[in-house]
């Protein structure tokens, strides 16, 4: 089967008055069928980006693909026009926010909103603005049931009454539900969501996670999500993604990752996590490095512990060790080995 | 060393808001009710809740930037519930806060040495040069470089930022530290070292420290005793490891077994996973009954019709608000 989405050697580049950013590097991700995928890694690592390059959402200028290619469902979406590419990214993606305070139109009812949505949807996509005005009642019974229906498959008690409320009279995990019955209103193939639970409480949050896991199991929908919270990517994720500085050091699945990590950075990260069994826990010194300064070296070096000569000037590239497990890192294949 | 330096009885605050129109009549807003606190000198005491759980007025009153409507608040034996003038600027000097956004509780057109030097001009009167001497101090203690001084928030990153935002807090030598959600607004990479900072000043100097936060793991790792609030009540109060091995509200258990955790042996210290529905109710209209009740997985019909639990002592200083304390201990242990 082939993968839902495929990132080959994607490099992006910022052109700005400083100079050119390389703020992506080589970065390859793929996602299988009904498969849910994590990128993590800390603030500025590139992340974000990555999902934006895939949804075509990054004003270009300044944003500038140098080289790779997205495949979406087998098809290069950077081979396409620009039209061929908004179809396809609108019928098979689907992209959930982070805020979801900030997400939705104060000035519209969730109801209007997700009316919207729908009807947009059958339209596919050629629609005026007042559209939802010149429809027979009997078409908008539908619609109205079928936004119905996604609020309900979200589990949203009331969902009735709830499609008259405004935004502000949702509580945070409410709103992000309805973002999530918004996602699924066009039954994508993957659903690409960017911190969704950040903005939420743990409480809230393990049941939008329990949502997340349940829904995208039911309709086989693969997911992308991105996170900086490796505890979460445990519980949402098969497979993840830790990035650095718009580079991928190190992909396995999930659990073997966080039990043995491999690159010393993301050794750091897990390190880093107060943990309730008691082990000490140690930050990373130093910050992500400036885009600007492009060093030929791997750009972990300043802030790795265990930095030797060759790190300095020959950048190192993601190997496969074994089977699921891939890092980026010189020092790797002696460490590795006896876990090999 | 075993005396109290804050302690609260009973302490409320109210907020009076009028919705619609001018002429109705302004509604009570219970952001912090009946809360009442001891914290003893050299701890630190965390409070963990949900936001709107009322973790971050109960801080805000303790450090006297609200004043309580009811209640009393003494810091040591100065009742400072009431202080007002000269006597709230002499209290500032003895308790300090640190926010939860370094971006924006730092002023930007202020070099650090400014930013550091303010307290010390209005509380204490050193000379510009033993300001400057103190400051670099502050600085070692914050273990940034002393050149860092002269720069500005918008030449350091957020962890050095929070660092700036900590030593300011400690310029004066207060006697309790208030912390609310220090990192929560930093890469996991940062918060270890901020915490271990953290860790390392109060070890040396025995400050007292208030860590209001909800990051349930930076609680277990640091604090020696932990209050969890819900919708502005604390319903279970306790040194953190008894909390933490067993929880005897069901909203803490629910908490706790919430913790994103990364490793399966991890995951075994925690309670069973319990996922709540629903939200918390609007402080605007708390029910009589239990807070928790529409959200309660073990709730029973006297959580309905009985008023609002009080919050018992059950044993060797714990606490709890739960109306099924006696008869949920046998479903729990299961």
């Amino acid at each position: 089967m082939t993968d839902v989405l495929r990132v080959d050697n994607l490099t992006l580049q910022f052109e700005t008055i400083d100079g050119v950013l390389t703020v992506l590097e080589n970065v390859s991700v793929s996602v299988g069928p009904g498969e849910c995928v994590a990128l993590v890694g800390e603030t500025g690592c590139g992340k974000s980006v990555t999902s934006k390059t895939v949804l075509g959402v990054l004003p270009s200028p300044p944003a500038r693909i140098a080289g790779g290619h997205i495949l979406l469902d087998g098809q290069d979406l950077l081979a396409m026009n620009a039209r061929e590419r908004k179809g396809m990214v609108q019928n098979r993606l689907a992209y959930v926010p982070q805020d979801p305070m900030t997400s939705l139109n104060p000035v519209f009812t969730v109801g209007q909103q997700l009316m919207d949505i729908i009807r947009w949807r059958k339209a596919k996509g050629r629609l005026g603005r007042f559209a939802l005005d010149n429809l027979s009642s009997a078409k908008r019974r539908s619609i109205r049931q079928e936004a119905l229906d996604l609020l309900n498959s979200v589990h949203m008690p009331d969902a009735d009454q709830l499609l008259s409320k405004y935004p502000y009279e949702l509580s945070g995990g409410m709103r992000q539900r309805v973002l999530i019955a918004m996602a699924l209103s066009g039954r994508p193939a993957l659903i690409v969501a960017d911190e969704p639970t950040t903005a939420l409480d743990v409480t809230v949050q393990k049941s939008i996670l329990r949502l997340l896991i349940e829904r995208t199991r039911m309709s086989n929908v693969s997911g992308l999500y991105i996170t900086h919270n490796l505890g979460l990517a445990r519980e949402l994720c098969h497979r993840t993604y830790v990035m650095y500085a718009g580079t991928v050091v190190e992909t396995d699945e999930t659990d073997a990752l966080l039990r043995n990590p491999l690159h010393p950075y993301t050794k750091g990260l897990v390190g880093a996590i107060p943990k309730l069994t008691g082990e000490a826990y140690t930050g990373i010194d130093g910050q992500i490095p400036d885009y600007l300064e492009r060093s030929s070296g791997c750009r972990f070096y300043p802030r790795c512990s265990r930095r030797q000569e060759i790190c300095i000037n020959d950048r190192p590239t993601l190997r496969s060790l074994h089977k699921t497990r891939s890092v980026a890192c010189h020092l790797v294949s002696e460490m590795g080995s006896d876990n090999g | 060393m075993d005396s109290i330096l804050l302690k609260t009885e009973h302490v409320s605050k109210y907020f009076y808001d009028r919705q619609g129109s001018f002429f109705n009549r302004p509604q009570e807003v219970g952001a912090v009710r009946d809360v009442s606190l001891e914290v003893t000198r050299g701890t630190i005491f965390a409070v963990v809740g949900e936001s709107g759980s009322g973790k971050t007025t109960l801080a805000r009153t303790v450090a006297r930037i609200h004043s309580p409507t009811k209640g009393k608040i003494w810091l040591g034996d100065t009742e400072i519930s009431s202080a007002c003038g000269r006597e709230l600027r002499k209290l500032r000097s003895r308790v300090q806060m640190v926010f939860q956004d370094p971006g924006s509780s730092l002023n930007p057109k202020h070099t650090t040495e400014t930013s550091l030097e303010l307290p010390m001009k209005i509380h204490t009167n050193l000379s510009a040069a033993e300001r400057r001497d103190r400051v670099r101090d502050l600085l070692n203690k914050v273990e940034l470089p002393e050149e860092f001084a002269l720069r500005h928030p918008g030449a350091l990153s957020g962890g050095q930022k929070q660092r700036i935002a900590l030593a300011r807090a400690l310029a004066l030598n207060p006697e309790l530290l208030i912390l609310d959600e220090p990192t929560s607004a930093l890469d996991v990479s940062v918060q270890a070292k901020v915490l271990q900072l953290l860790q390392r000043i109060q070890r040396e100097t025995q400050l007292t420290i208030m860590l209001i936060t909800h990051d349930l793991s930076i609680v277990y790792r640091l604090a020696d005793r932990v209050a969890v609030m819900y919708a502005g009540e604390v319903v279970e109060e306790g040194s953190t490891n008894e909390v933490f091995q067993d929880p005897l509200h069901p909203y803490t258990r629910a908490l706790l077994s919430a913790i994103p955790v990364i490793t399966e042996e991890e995951r075994a210290l925690l309670p069973p996973e319990i996922i709540l529905k629903g939200d918390a109710p609007s402080p605007r209209h708390v029910p009589p009954h239990c807070a928790f009740y529409a959200r309660c997985p073990n709730r029973g019909d006297r959580c309905r019709t009985a008023q609002s639990p009080a919050l018992e002592l059950v044993n060797g200083g714990r606490k709890a608000r739960c109306h099924l304390l006696g008869s949920a201990k046998h479903h729990l242990t299961v």
